[in-house]
């Protein structure tokens, strides 16, 4: 039986009860530091070290790759909190995030040996050697879900984007931390196992997040 | 068209009536829905260019309310009300056309978020800043509601020509108005 926009109303206002407001940038980006600080802490504290890790650490290169993977996280995390929001138009997070890994990829492209590209690509087919690619992995998918679990009430204007931010955050973060764990510095490497897993988890999320975030 | 203190004012009365009720006052709660009810339902008949029976209507308002109901928390209360109340209308629009298997002019969407913006000013301050063919444009399709296809053929232009034509001008527009 049909109900009039009266009646629907009343029925609306008896189920009041007192709600909030999403948490500010601010207040999800403190959390997510929080979060972040403790969960990248436990995870450098378990796994162990890449061996010279103090010479490397001064090195340019690797300053710079580090400062660019952080300002990547960080970035897509703030674009991760606009997608939540069904009249949110804010790319600019989005637009920086994606910048600063282009940046991290023109920097290695470079780098690439293309004259042995095949037989260096065939040897890091080897999975023992992949294995900084399941460890970004695994880091990417606990702290995407806390951000998924954190952000459940969403009405996000492109469904797609929440899970596919939060993976695209997460899974640079990784990248990060693999900087200090991962004795393989070859081009060809970081782009098989580091660069391709960001861009892969980046898409996997962007498929489960059409599922979770439809509304 | 509405000016730019009427559109203040119905952004200010809801946005109190939005922060009152989130005490979870039944009360507060219900006067805030009664005029959202109201906003909403205007702009549906915005949206689909009164093409929608009154049944249609309420249902697509009623589902609407829902949405707004489910999703008031999304709300952040820094920002201005009325484009996340339009964004969570416009989103049960799209989805109730893609039910009944028919896509609107995605075009025409876009458009209508640049026209709120632009409410915010009188029809004379906008004229005022454009060409003659610009007037003509706009004020066929928009003010006088000519449909794309008659006004490119008074303009010797085609209807996707004279949409993009259109579609940018309101940006320009915009900008011009952001300058002021």
């Amino acid at each position: 039986m049909k109900v009039s926009n009266e009646d629907f109303i009343k029925n609306l206002s008896a189920k009041a009860e007192p709600f909030q407001s999403f948490d500010s940038l601010l207040i999800f980006l403190m959390k997510w530091v929080s979060f972040t600080i403790v969960f990248f802490g436990v995870s450098a504290y378990l796994l162990p070290f890449r061996e010279g890790f103090a010479g490397h650490a001064v090195h340019p290169l690797f300053i710079l790759n580090s400062i660019l993977w952080l300002m990547t996280s960080v970035v897509g995390a703030c674009a991760f909190y606009f997608s939540l929001f069904p009249e949110s138009h804010e790319t600019r997070y989005q637009k920086l995030s994606i910048s600063f890994f282009a940046l991290l990829t023109i920097i290695l492209l470079p780098q690439l040996d293309f004259f042995h590209l095949t037989v260096d690509f065939e040897h890091e087919l080897d999975l023992w050697i992949g294995r900084c690619g399941f460890l970004i992995t695994a880091y990417a998918v606990v702290q995407a879900t806390v951000m998924t679990l954190w952000a459940h009430r969403a009405a996000p204007q492109k469904p797609g984007h929440v899970v596919a931010w939060a993976a695209f955050s997460s899974a640079s973060l990784g990248c990060l931390l693999m900087q200090a764990i991962c004795f393989h510095d070859t081009p060809i490497h970081l782009l098989t196992w580091h660069f391709v897993p960001v861009v892969l988890l980046t898409y996997i999320g962007q498929l489960i997040s059409r599922k979770i975030f439809h509304w | 068209m509405v000016t730019f203190n009427r559109i203040s004012a119905v952004e200010e009365n809801l946005k109190h009536l939005y922060l009152e009720s989130m005490s979870g006052d039944r009360e507060k709660y219900e006067r805030f829905l009664t005029m959202l009810s109201s906003v909403v339902k205007k702009y549906l008949l915005f949206l689909s260019k009164n093409g929608l029976s009154a049944d249609l209507l309420d249902d697509l308002h009623q589902e609407v309310l829902l949405s707004i109901h489910e999703k008031k928390h999304t709300y952040r209360i820094d920002k201005p009300i009325l484009p996340w109340v339009y964004a969570i209308t416009r989103h049960r629009f799209i989805d109730f056309y893609r039910s009944m298997k028919r896509t609107p002019d995605l075009v025409e969407f876009h458009d209508i978020a640049l026209e709120e913006e632009l409410n915010k000013i009188s029809l004379e301050e906008i004229l005022a800043f454009l060409t003659q063919e610009q007037q003509e444009m706009l004020v066929m399709v928009k003010i006088e509601g000519e449909s794309y296809e008659d006004a490119a053929r008074k303009l010797h232009s085609t209807p996707e020509n004279l949409k993009v034509k259109i579609h940018r001008l309101l940006k320009s527009i915009r900008k011009k108005y952001e300058s002021l």
